[in-house]
């Protein structure tokens, strides 16, 4: 049987040099998609040659409730035209469906040896 | 308000020994439901309509049918399991127990992120708000971030100084907000087709196919977010195994109707171009009617329903990491009681600056897109566990509180649903979804090779459980 | 008027925050770190409530 295992104390800068480091990668995760500018989804605008209502494809009601909400057909526009890019890179998607099942399989399998020194501990002790 | 130092449970812990200090058990059943509710109740006005900008009106109303049965497996499982582990930390304390301190240091972190980035959201729309009234009335100039602060730290405070007083207001505020939408939904006379909402105008077919269908499940997922978070209050409430499951089931009722609510007025008073893109939906809708006096429900609807979800945030947020503080998994500072309130103090303490700089970096889609991943993470992990628990404790081996149905059908939905979720987030944020995944990968290894020798092994099972079968 | 608001604010989050350092450090103060880092998994309370059954075996 292995002995109990003792953990070593932690003193005080130890405890505050380990909070900061996760804080740092918090924001390094945050900020890194930012930097290398690859934030968002992609999208596509197709504008019309001529800009009105009815370019823009919107029936009477619509252009009624655009109008009330303080819109007039150039300032429409954008918001209407702009489309998501839904196209997929097969490459990228396979790279990140492998990094997000390889980080689960890793978790279970890690996870479980832990687990077992502690039911062992906690129940053969 | 009830005296928090002379709770009776207090008095009978401390009997077993002397100088003790946890955490009180006060809350009942309502509080549950309001902590629940009351984090996610702000989704409703806004933040879901950004999936109508990803798949059309109907789309959205797919998805959010869909998400709200990936919830509906959630609070089945999260039900059973919770009121089985009754910790502070849910589903932190749940990992622990039937998967693993790893598994468990990842799910705690979820949680924390979830949350803090989530109150950090909250915080803004207060401050956006305040900007718009002040804009209103004819200040332009309004710096949102004293108001900003005041939120975080005025919701801080109540945090701070028991959890009784803050989930009482939460409930109330909760209650108020969910009202303003019933009454909107009034307001708007549903049952004269035509008078006020105009679906069969506005209701076009979906503008990307099914494709934008999927893409949407990203962010039908604010319909819900967070609702998991009433396990967090396992070790405040009085009875954990009953009220537990009856306030995460009504609170999860509650929001599938305020989410179809909210679907269809919105969508029958506004183009889904622009509600596709919309700040505050619901106040927009309630602009549209007219009428001023709902234009005024609304707005308080809307700055009760962000302070509401930022004040659970802080609960949640800091039981998390104050649980883990606890076990060691983060430095065991912050495992600390106050004496005197019974809160977590240094937690919800620390969580303060990181709430307000992440509000401050003005990244909020990035925050929010953190924010929902860290939670999809969590619902990953529960299908998982869910699996785990019911083959290392068959029923019969322990009392469970509450056994869901139909195992483990659920379970298999609700990883399904998890899939096809990820993959909604690749189709708008891949970038982000990999940065994230990244994080996590870093600090697991963190943690394996780092944190988890200062950890007490046997410590890490508390629950009063036979052996796990196969161990 | 929005402007005195917004000291207003600025002022009140001074005051909550600081109150609450104050106080934590008072709390550092006047108790042991034993005591403070006592908390346990809600389980033995639990027992007395006789919501969890009896342990099986060891």
């Amino acid at each position: 049987m292995k002995p109990r295992y003792e953990p070593p104390k932690q003193s005080g800068a130890g405890q505050f040099f380990d909070s900061a480091f996760l804080l740092v990668l918090v924001y390094v995760a945050l900020f890194t998609p930012l930097i290398l500018g690859l934030t968002g989804a992609g999208s596509t605008n197709v504008m019309p040659d001529t800009v009105s209502w009815e370019t823009l494809e919107q029936n009477e009601v619509m252009q009624g409730q655009w109008e009330k909400l303080g819109y007039t057909p150039d300032t429409a526009a954008e918001i209407i035209t702009t489309k998501f890019d839904y196209s997929i890179d097969p490459l990228m998607l396979l790279l990140t469906a492998a990094v997000i099942i390889g980080y689960f399989v890793f978790l279970v399998r890690v996870s479980d040896k832990e687990y077992r020194d502690v039911i062992a501990e906690k129940f053969d002790h | 308000m009830v005296d928090q130092t002379s709770n009776p449970a207090a008095v009978s812990g401390a009997a077993a020994e002397p100088d003790r200090v946890g955490l009180l058990r006060v809350l009942g059943p309502v509080h549950v439901w309001a902590l629940g509710v009351g984090i996610v109740l702000v989704g409703e006005f806004m933040g879901w309509n950004f999936s109508v900008g990803k798949g059309g009106a109907m789309g959205a109303l797919i998805a959010c049918w869909v998400i709200g049965l990936l919830y509906t497996c959630v609070a089945m499982i999260d039900s059973e399991v919770t009121s089985t582990v009754a910790a502070a930390g849910g589903q932190y304390a749940q990992a622990k127990h039937i998967m693993g301190p790893l598994m468990a240091f990842n799910v705690g972190l979820y949680l924390v992120m979830a949350y803090t980035m989530l109150e950090a959201a909250d915080a803004l729309i207060v401050g956006d708000l305040l900007t718009i009234l002040a804009e209103q009335t004819g200040y332009d100039a309004l710096d949102p971030k004293p108001f900003v602060i005041l939120i975080i730290s005025m919701l801080a405070f109540l945090n701070y100084r028991g959890v009784f007083m803050t989930l009482t207001l939460n409930f109330i505020i909760t209650a108020a907000a969910f009202v303003t939408i019933v009454i909107l939904f009034v307001g708007v006379q549903p049952w004269t087709a035509g008078a006020v909402l105009k679906h069969s105008d506005l209701l076009t077919d979906l503008p990307y196919g099914w494709i934008g269908v999927i893409a949407a499940f990203q962010f039908g997922i604010w319909y819900y977010l967070g609702i998991e978070g009433t396990c967090q209050a396992a070790e405040e409430v009085r009875s954990p195994s009953r009220s537990l499951p009856l306030g995460t089931m009504t609170g999860i009722m509650t929001l599938l109707i305020a989410a179809t609510l909210t679907w269809y007025v919105c969508s029958g008073l506004l183009p889904w171009e622009y509600l596709g893109q919309a700040t505050v939906p619901l106040y927009d809708a309630a602009r549209m009617t007219g009428s001023t006096t709902l234009q005024v429900f609304l707005f308080v609807g809307t700055l009760f329903a962000a302070t509401a979800s930022a004040n659970g945030c802080i609960n949640d947020a800091s039981r998390a990491w104050f649980s883990m503080g606890r076990d060691r998994y983060m430095p065991h500072w912050f495992g600390a009681v106050h004496p005197r309130y019974r809160t977590p103090y240094r937690s919800i303490l620390f969580l303060i600056p990181i709430a307000v700089s992440f509000a401050f970096t003005g990244l909020l889609d990035q925050v929010i897109t953190f924010s929902i991943l860290s939670g999809l993470l969590g619902y990953t992990f529960m299908p998982i566990n869910m699996i785990m628990f019911r083959r290392k404790w068959p029923l019969g081996s322990i009392r469970r509180g509450y056994v869901h149905p139909f195992h483990p059908i659920p379970a298999i939905v609700l990883m399904l649903l998890c899939i096809t979720t990820f993959f909604a987030t690749y189709l708008g944020f891949g970038t982000q979804l990999l940065a994230m995944m990244l994080f996590y990968v870093v600090v697991s290894l963190w943690f394996s090779m780092h944190r988890y020798k200062y950890v007490r092994r046997a410590d890490q099972f508390t629950m009063n459980w036979p052996k796990p079968q196969g161990y | 008027m929005w402007i005195l608001l917004e000291y207003a604010a600025w002022a009140a989050s001074a005051c909550l925050l600081l109150w609450m350092l104050v106080d934590a450090a008072r709390v550092n103060r006047e108790y042991d770190e034993d005591t403070l880092l006592s908390s346990r998994e809600g389980i033995d309370e639990l027992l007395e409530h006789g919501d969890v059954p009896e342990a099986r075996e060891g």
